[in-house]
């Protein structure tokens, strides 16, 4: 359907002709001609009797459609995603086929888990080949799934629309991924060419490597072609892979081109190399590489799909790291509010300033800056204009501008420096906190600063006590 | 203020082959939107708290219930393949265009109306609270005609079951096209009342205006609410929760049928309504409340990423489950992006709902709905179906307050009390009583901190700049807090 038909479905394919674009009166909304209800035979239901329902329907009820899954309380939902993993990762199984097979056995754990071998699902049933064809058939003939189906006759059309929409969003994957890599690898281009020699390149990305060997142990790298093997042969040109070894060797000490058009010089060696490096974090191992390229197809395959999948189980875990982390985001907002200081303040604020008082600003300031408002709330008992004039009136006495600028300082450098979690929280927000500051003092009654507020206050608690 | 604890028992129709057909090239309508909504809500972990049916494929003699001999035929016998030799009854039967014909055309409406037919089984049989079928909803189709992408009507299938059992049912149609399939169906009847919220005016499918208010035995028992571009959540409750609480006061209906067509939302491709998923799920928790037997449907949604957020979203109002914003992994997930969230905002699209305009049709439908003839509180309990039904739960379950949720219109979308079981309980904003589990580690702070104040007046301290710039800040407190605290206590 082309475009202008959709607007025509957009606008309606029945138009109501006296349709007016003025409409003050309710009456005038009612448009004579429009289409009508139609009353007759032909076009009402025939309703049905009030009944009463019988004892012995139920047993003919239960035939209309098939229970595949019900609720239990008996699991715990713990159990019931380790069950669900298991039966995923060790037989393919989906989770609702999972949960399929539990109900199937009355919720029978151990029963499900003793029978999930004899029903493992079956492998997806598109080859290679037909994945192939399929993509080549697509990108000629479009979404006209009863052509495509000529070209691949085996296939029911509700196979092909199947694979359609998860292939669809494959596509858009890689393309992603491709796109990633196309970036970074122009950032470091652009990198190179900014004046820092050869080396600069390869500096950059060590630490990413470096990381990584240091668990498999054994992990090397080749300096050519930069892939991870497990040993490596050292030449005139440095260590390299077999491959690249190979190469060197055979070529009287050519370097392997590892991409595209052969280079006109080492000068440039380094940044394509960079090219053809995986984003970051990710790393190649050169023996399933090698594997792929040599092995038969289905070999291959298989690697590919082992890492598909860990690349799945990874996408799902961050989610749901997302989902924890919005949960405890919301509740500490909801919760929070409950626990602030309710009382008016106003009554006890006085303008005469005690000498705890004194303390207890200046600790203050080290823990917000200047942001007056929060001091304010630590302190109970000032308010904010009292606070700038104890600022303007002490800030040589007490040395504050020396503390603000250790905070401007801290700030900025605590935030990865804290192994802590909850402490990096706190701090975290803290330094967001000082940015609203600066912009809008008065919005900011976030509840998290609260949070701090409360642990400074035991703290100051605690050096008032330590000062006796 | 407390209820039972009771959960909604909810059951949930799906065939894994609906995704499968496909209405053509370009055509907006894909039932690939609900397996969509089926793998999200999977991977959101809803499946598991719902009983998962498998609907059979409805047969030509259910659908003929409704549906004339001779179109359900002519549906059951038309293929991609023979369609040439149906040239005069494909006009007759207005397929073709808008409703093409496609492979599997004819499973796919046994599938749909099945689904449907079977939830309202379920429903009779007071075996479920609530029943979904997102692969139901199709509200355009006719009795001898298809409609606007609907060939098999399965809600009039579906609402002719419930009659079978109830007296007087209840169709709520928040689709923004209007519900005139439907709405034509029991045009006649008083034992459904069909309300419809929808896009007014030069729009598919041109009928439910204001004045349509049904005919003969079924005058007063069809109610339009006419409406124009752009509605936001906030116009569509203020005019959603007035009508239909005026209407289940009136028609005191015992089941209700809720047609959630999610092109009323924003950004669909055909609709043009503002609506969240929020809002519009409003509306699903609003008629919830009521607590009457609950047969949900889908409908249209042209966007197919935002259908499914919203559906998903919907089916946890319908088990009262909180779900996180963030979408969870699933084999759609990339469909999602690029910020991968459940809820959606409202586009800046002008409202051009005018308040007094609303409020105008408002009091118009007011009007028509004080025609009907009073329905009294003797008459439900005299209906036959009470015979069966069991009383004592529907007792039990409904709370004063939620035969009049008006309070769903508070700021709050609070979750139903009998969800106290819930592990997401702690969710509810500033509802008092519930006893949040991480709340107590704040709980024990607040008393120190009140202390520390009343220490800081009382005491003295000699020299507080040598005390604290000397060293920094946080060393001192290493110390344990608990002897720190007595020693202030007992100065
Ligand atoms: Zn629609």
């Amino acid at each position: 359907m082309a475009n202008d038909n959709l607007e025509d479905l957009k606008n309606g394919k029945r138009p109501a002709p006296s349709a007016n674009a003025e409409m003050s009166e309710v009456d005038d909304l009612i448009q004579e001609n429009a289409e009508k209800i139609r009353v007759g035979r032909d076009f009402q239901a025939v309703i049905p009797k009030l009944m009463v329902l019988p004892k012995n329907r139920r047993e003919r009820l239960n035939k209309k459609a098939l229970l595949v899954w019900s609720p239990t309380d008996n699991i715990s939902e713990h159990k019931l995603n380790e069950y669900i993993l298991l039966s995923k990762e060790r037989y393919g199984y989906n989770s609702e086929q999972a949960l399929g097979m539990l109900y199937w056995h009355h919720h029978d754990m151990e029963k499900a888990l003793s029978d999930l071998s004899n029903f493992a699902p079956l492998p997806d049933d598109w080859s290679p080949d037909d994945k192939l064809t399929f993509e080549s058939a697509f990108n000629s003939i479009g979404k006209n799934f009863l052509r495509i189906k000529q070209m691949m006759p085996d296939k029911p059309i509700a196979s092909l629309v199947k694979y359609y929409y998860l292939w669809k969003n494959k596509r858009k994957k890689t393309s992603v991924i491709d796109r990633q890599a196309k970036k970074l690898a122009n950032v470091r281009t652009n990198e190179n060419q900014n004046g820092s020699r050869e080396g600069s390149s390869s500096a950059e990305s060590e630490p990413d490597e470096k990381k990584d060997p240091g668990e498999g142990s054994s992990k090397l790298i080749c300096s050519v072609c930069g892939v991870l093997v497990t040993t490596l042969c050292t030449t005139s040109k440095g260590p390299m892979c077999g491959t690249c070894q190979s190469h060197f060797n055979r070529t009287n000490g050519g370097i392997r081109p590892t991409l595209g058009p052969p280079r006109p010089n080492n000068r440039h060696l380094n940044v394509a190399r960079n090219k053809r490096l995986p984003p970051r974090g990710m790393y190649v191992n050169h023996d399933d590489l090698q594997s792929i390229a040599t092995e038969s197809n289905g070999q291959g395959d298989n690697i590919l799909m082992a890492m598909d999948d860990e690349v799945v189980s990874l996408k799902c875990k961050i989610q749901s790291n997302k989902q924890d982390i919005g949960h405890v985001h919301k509740k500490l907002k909801l919760d929070v509010s409950e626990y602030r200081n309710s009382e008016p303040t106003t009554s006890r604020i006085t303008s005469r300033w005690s000498n705890q008082e004194v303390m207890l600003a200046i600790q203050g300031m080290q823990r917000y800056g200047k942001n007056f408002e929060a001091i304010s709330e630590a302190l109970g008992t000032k308010n904010v204009s009292h606070l700038k004039t104890f600022y303007v009136h002490y800030r040589k006495r007490y040395k504050l501008d020396t503390i603000l600028k250790k905070y401007d300082a801290e700030h900025n450098s605590i935030i990865e420096l804290s192994d802590d979690e909850d402490e990096q929280v706190i701090r975290k927000d803290n330094s967001s906190s000082t940015i609203t500051r600066q912009s809008t003092p008065s919005t900011l009654a976030s509840g998290t600063r609260l949070i701090s507020n409360i642990s400074l206050n035991s703290k100051t608690h605690q050096t008032t006590a330590a000062a006796k | 203020m407390s209820i039972t604890p009771f959960k909604k028992r909810v059951c949930y129709y799906y065939d894994s082959d609906i995704g499968n057909y496909y209405y053509g090239q370009g055509h907006p309508m894909k039932p690939h939107r609900i397996r969509m909504t089926h793998n999200l809500l999977l991977n959101y972990g809803l499946y598991r708290k719902m009983e998962i049916y498998r609907p059979h494929k409805a047969t030509a003699e259910e659908m003929t219930k409704f549906h004339s001999d001779e179109y359900i035929r002519f549906l059951r016998s038309i293929r991609p393949d023979n369609m040439n030799d149906y040239n005069k009854q494909m006009q007759r039967f207005n397929v073709g265009e808008d409703c093409p014909v496609f492979d599997g055309l004819y499973e796919f409406c046994q599938l749909s109306a099945g689904g449907s037919v079977a939830a309202a089984v379920k429903l009779n049989k007071q075996s479920a609270d609530i029943c979904i079928n997102w692969g139901g909803g199709l509200h355009h189709a006719k009795k001898s005609e298809a409609s606007g992408f609907c060939y098999v009507n399965d809600i009039v299938l579906g609402i002719l079951e419930l009659l079978k059992y109830h007296q007087r049912v209840l169709y709520i149609d928040i689709d923004v096209h209007h519900g005139d399939g439907v709405e034509e169906a029991f045009y006649t009847t008083d034992r459904v009342m069909t309300v419809s919220f929808h896009k007014y005016g030069e729009y598919f499918p041109g009928t439910g205006d204001l004045r349509d208010i049904g005919a003969g035995k079924g005058k007063y028992y069809a109610v339009n609410i006419p409406l124009r571009d752009g509605m936001d959540d906030d116009s569509y409750e203020s005019i959603f929760v007035p009508i239909i609480t005026k209407v289940m006061e009136t028609f005191q209906p015992s089941a209700v049928v809720l047609q959630c067509g999610a092109d009323s939302l924003t950004g669909d491709r055909l609709g043009c309504f503002n609506l969240t998923v929020k809002g519009h799920g409003k509306c699903v928790e609003f008629v919830k409340r009521y607590g009457l037997p609950f047969l949900m449907v889908g409908g249209g949604g042209y966007t197919i990423r935002n259908v499914s957020r919203c559906w998903t979203y919907e089916t946890a109002v319908a088990l009262g489950a909180e779900i996180a914003n963030e979408l969870p992994y699933n084999d759609y997930f990339e469909y999602f992006g690029p910020d991968f969230k459940l809820h959606i905002s409202p586009s800046n699209m002008t409202n051009t709902n005018a308040t007094e305009y609303l409020e105008k049709i408002k009091n118009r439908l007011f009007e028509n709905l004080r025609m009907l003839p009073h329905a009294p509180g003797v008459q439900v309990q005299a209906i036959p179906e009470d015979g069966v039904r069991n009383e004592s739960e529907d007792e039990d379950n409904v709370n004063p307050d939620d035969r009049n949720p008006q309070s769903i219109t508070d700021k709050r979308i609070a979750p139903d009390n009998e969800f106290s079981d819930s592990e997401d309980e702690g969710m509810a904003p500033g509802v008092g009583g519930g006893g949040r589990k991480d709340n107590r580690s704040y709980k024990t702070v607040t008393p120190a901190r009140k202390q520390a104040r009343l220490d800081s007046n009382r005491m003295e301290v000699d020299e507080p700049e040598f005390n604290i710039l000397k060293d920094e800040k946080e060393d001192k407190s290493v110390s344990s807090d608990d002897s720190n605290k007595k020693d202030t206590v007992k100065s």
